[in-house]
């Protein structure tokens, strides 16, 4: 199958980034969304239609596309299967110069899916990326608690139950280093946005397999990769989404557009600093989101992940990315006066004065170091001084600022 | 079983840490580690590093006791020493204990019972011993009994995924730790297809549910990724225990946020440092053990959200190394670290290489001045954070270029 965008010729022997994204959420055999669920029974299991599925994917693959020159491995292909809803196939506007993409089936899932990894197999230095958007279900300890991905021919109660199933086992079991391919991609990265459940229908059936499709799962020889997989839950739990986006998607995106901005590299001998979005900052910031997700709308969601290891560096970023940030101010001194000065190299950025409105006060700075100092006018012609002097980091995404003031210095009587 | 450390008593009503801590070299049913591993699936021997490794561990719980995020509150440690190990380290011999199959089920229960009560509660699980991989995303830990001829071939090893799923916050167990670390410090290569039932017949140590949502920070630290190994040094710990004590002990250490009360940042171990660490520490290792062509590697699962394990008694000691261009500059130059408070801290000129400047400061934010003589411009860079285990700063000041 060929990719929806295709660099590989301009890569030529360069290492690249193989991207698969899968977004599903016209299942034509279950039930349109909104129909009340009464029995988790065969052949629907509970499951309706999604809203969110393809727009999901479609938007991690914008980004994808937008950002390729920022990958830190570039953008070699980027295959990409929608099952879209009218109203989300009508909002698609594919970006210039990318090809259509293809059905989310399972017949065009593992021709794609042989396809990419036959391109992630090149190189060591290559890097993959896998997308699933859509439903999907848990098996239990019997079967390790693998998930199993759901196409969108699920539901079809002429053929067995799991036929347009996805064993995630086989996906990244098939991506191993095996005497086959020994140059497949050493950097592997999986998102899976999909439930982890288990309905209860699936417990009065022996032999629930899905179809396999890759053209064969090879022995592992050492199986040195960084293979990660970030889930959009936890075995047992669903995965939610609002109308038009799953939530682990908005929080994956708010995260690669700089949430997950860490400084830990750096790109000129004076420290400044190159900001770039690593697989363990992506943990950090997900989390961050998560606990936004749960203020905003009450949705408790548990995010997990497998294989995080060594720094491993996704994206860079074009500028430090905007923090959040909470100042408050603790203890405040019994006086207005004082004067709170935050600087970046030696120039100011941001003065706030006491009585600070609205308190804690919200503010939104590039990411980086700052150094706060505490400039007190006391009120009765004591010398003015400073006595809070301290460094402080804009962390992405959000970081809160606690700054305990100089108590104020006692005015001399007057002679 | 009873804990050989406990301070629940004095710690009741209060947030406690409760670590289990397992470390087997002796298997009962295994050749020893010179003799011919047995041909069959398994291919495993006894191992002279499983119960050193955890004894190492768990001195350095009780020496750290009141310095954890929250108090050592019970400690429960079972050890199958090999003769080596127990004759190279006494308190090994006195500690030993069974660590079957059943052992396990019995202490795993009551510190799971111990975890329970206080949401604010931490839980740590170690183990050092043998270890395998059923599929991709289901390793086993063999306890000492494993290869008895008794019941079914995997009756002597229990599945991760059933502690840490067991371990999660159920209906039955509302008030779980919500801080669990697990680390699994045992090889993980992959079982040849093995029967279903086979498979079916590792021992379950909790009944494990996956229901509702999982709230916990529940890291797991493997030494191998799926299908690798981990290794030791005979008769002394893993490698894997090495970097992880190091890092604990300092070399992963970062400032903690600012509390709420304004109060200075304690350098503490978080679980998000300790990855970072682990990844440094190991590189670091792997570089030195280059000749013997091992390479120790990691890889971290489960719920992994940042939380303080372990806080330092004072900022740590970091070596900064300043590497001054160009040449013939670095020469007349002076280079001086500046901390946040206005500090001056002078570097060393390394007598092999006149372009390297050394100092020692304590962890912390520190900008950089170099003045070269003769140029009339000295050079300042942005304050950056000087953390462990080593700082690395290069400078470009006014001269000829190097040719």
């Amino acid at each position: 199958m060929n990719p929806t965008v295709d660099n590989r010729a301009a890569r030529g022997d360069k290492a690249g980034l193989h991207a698969f994204i899968v977004g599903v959420s016209e299942y034509p055999y279950l039930p349109p969304a909104g129909t009340p669920v009464e029995q988790q029974k065969w052949p629907d299991f509970g499951m309706r239609r999604l809203t969110a599925g393809a727009s999901s994917a479609f938007a991690v693959f914008e980004w994808l596309v937008a950002n390729q020159d920022l990958l830190h491995v570039k953008l070699a292909t980027c295959r990409l299967l929608l099952a879209p809803t009218p109203a989300e196939a009508a909002r698609l506007v594919m970006p210039p110069g990318a090809g259509a993409y293809g059905p989310a089936d399972h017949a065009t899932f593992g021709r794609a899916a042989n396809a990419w990894r036959d391109d992630a197999s090149t190189r060591n230095g290559n890097v993959t990326f896998f997308y699933f958007a859509g439903h999907g279900v848990q098996r239990g300890e019997e079967h390790h608690y693998d998930q199993v991905l759901l196409l969108s021919g699920f539901g079809d109660p002429d053929t067995p139950i799991l036929k347009e199933g996805v064993e995630l086992d086989e996906l990244t079991r098939g991506m191993t280093i095996s005497a086959e391919r020994m140059k497949v991609a050493r950097n592997q990265l999986y998102f899976i946005d999909a439930c982890r459940s288990t309905p209860d229908g699936f417990a009065e059936f022996n032999l629930i397999k899905a179809d396999s499709f890759f053209r064969t799962v090879p022995k592992s020889v050492v199986d040195s990769r960084n293979c990660i997989l970030f889930y959009a839950t936890v075995p047992g739990s669903a995965a939610y989404s609002g109308p038009a986006q799953t939530y682990f998607s908005g929080a994956l995106l708010q995260a690669l557009k700089g949430g997950a901005g860490v400084d830990d590299k750096w790109k000129d001998a004076n420290g400044d600093p190159l900001w770039c979005v690593t697989a363990n900052s992506l943990i950090e910031a997900l989390n961050y989101y998560k606990e936004e997700i749960y203020t905003r709308t009450g949705i408790s969601l548990s995010f997990q992940t497998s294989g995080l290891g060594p720094t491993l560096i996704i994206a860079h970023l074009k500028d430090p990315p905007q923090v959040d940030i909470v100042v408050e101010i603790v203890a405040p001194p019994p006086f207005a006066g004082i004067k709170l000065s935050v600087s970046a190299d030696e120039t100011e950025v941001k003065v706030f004065e006491q009585p600070l409105e609205p308190h804690p006060r919200p503010e939104t700075l590039p990411a980086g170091l700052y150094q706060i100092a505490a400039t007190v006018h006391p009120p009765q012609g004591v010398p003015t001084h400073r006595d809070l002097r301290k460094s402080l980091a804009a962390k992405p995404p959000g970081t809160k600022w606690y700054l305990k003031l100089p108590t104020a210095p006692t005015p001399s009587p007057p002679s | 079983m009873k804990p050989i450390f406990d301070r629940r008593d004095e710690l009741a009503g209060k947030p406690g840490l409760h670590a289990l801590i397992v470390g087997i070299s002796d298997y009962t049913h295994l050749p020893n580690d010179d003799e011919e591993a047995p041909k069959d699936d398994f291919a495993c021997r006894k191992l002279t590093s499983g119960a050193i490794t955890a004894y190492k561990i768990y001195q350095w719980l009780i020496r750290r006791q009141d310095r954890l995020a929250v108090p050592l509150a019970s400690c429960r440690l079972l050890l199958a020493p090999s003769e080596r190990e127990a004759k190279d380290e006494k308190a090994l011999d006195e500690l030993k204990v069974p660590c079957n199959v059943n052992d396990f089920l019995t202490a795993a229960n009551a510190w799971c019972q111990d975890a329970q009560g206080n949401r604010d509660n931490t839980t740590l699980f170690y183990f050092s011993g043998l270890g395998k991989e059923l599929s991709r995303s289901e390793p086993i830990i063999m306890l000492q009994d494993f290869g008895s001829p008794v019941g079914p071939v995997l009756r002597g090893t229990v599945s991760v995924n059933n502690l840490l799923y067991g371990m999660s916050p159920t209906e039955r167990q509302k008030d779980i730790a919500r801080t669990q670390l697990f680390f699994l410090d045992s090889s993980r290569v992959i079982l040849p297809e093995l029967q279903s039932y086979q498979v079916a017949n590792t021992t379950r140590v909790f009944d494990a549910a996956l229901l509702g949502v999982d709230d916990r920070r529940a890291p797991v630290f493997y030494a191998a990724p799926p299908g690798g190994r981990a290794f030791a040094v005979k008769g002394q710990q893993t490698l894997f225990s090495t970097v992880l004590l190091d890092c604990l002990n300092g070399d992963a250490a970062v400032p903690e946020e600012i509390d709420e009360e304004g109060n200075e940042p304690h350098w503490c171990v978080t679980i998000s440092s300790l990855i970072d660490g682990l990844g440094q520490g190991l590189k670091a290792l792997n570089e030195k053990n280059r000749r013997y062509k091992i390479e120790q590697h990691f890889t971290v699962g489960g719920l992994v959200r940042d939380a303080v394990l372990h806080y330092l008694d004072a900022a740590p000691q970091v070596e900064v190394r300043v590497e001054v261009a160009p040449a013939g500059a670095a020469k007349r130059t002076r280079v001086e670290l500046i901390d946040d408070q206005g500090k001056k801290f002078a570097t060393t000129k390394d007598s092999s290489n006149p372009q390297i400047f050394t100092a020692t400061v304590p962890g912390g934010f520190y900008g950089l001045t170099a003045v070269t003589e003769g140029e009339a411009v000295e050079q300042k860079t942005r304050m950056r954070l000087v953390k462990p285990p080593h700082t690395q700063w290069k400078v470009k000041v006014a001269g000829e270029p190097d040719r």
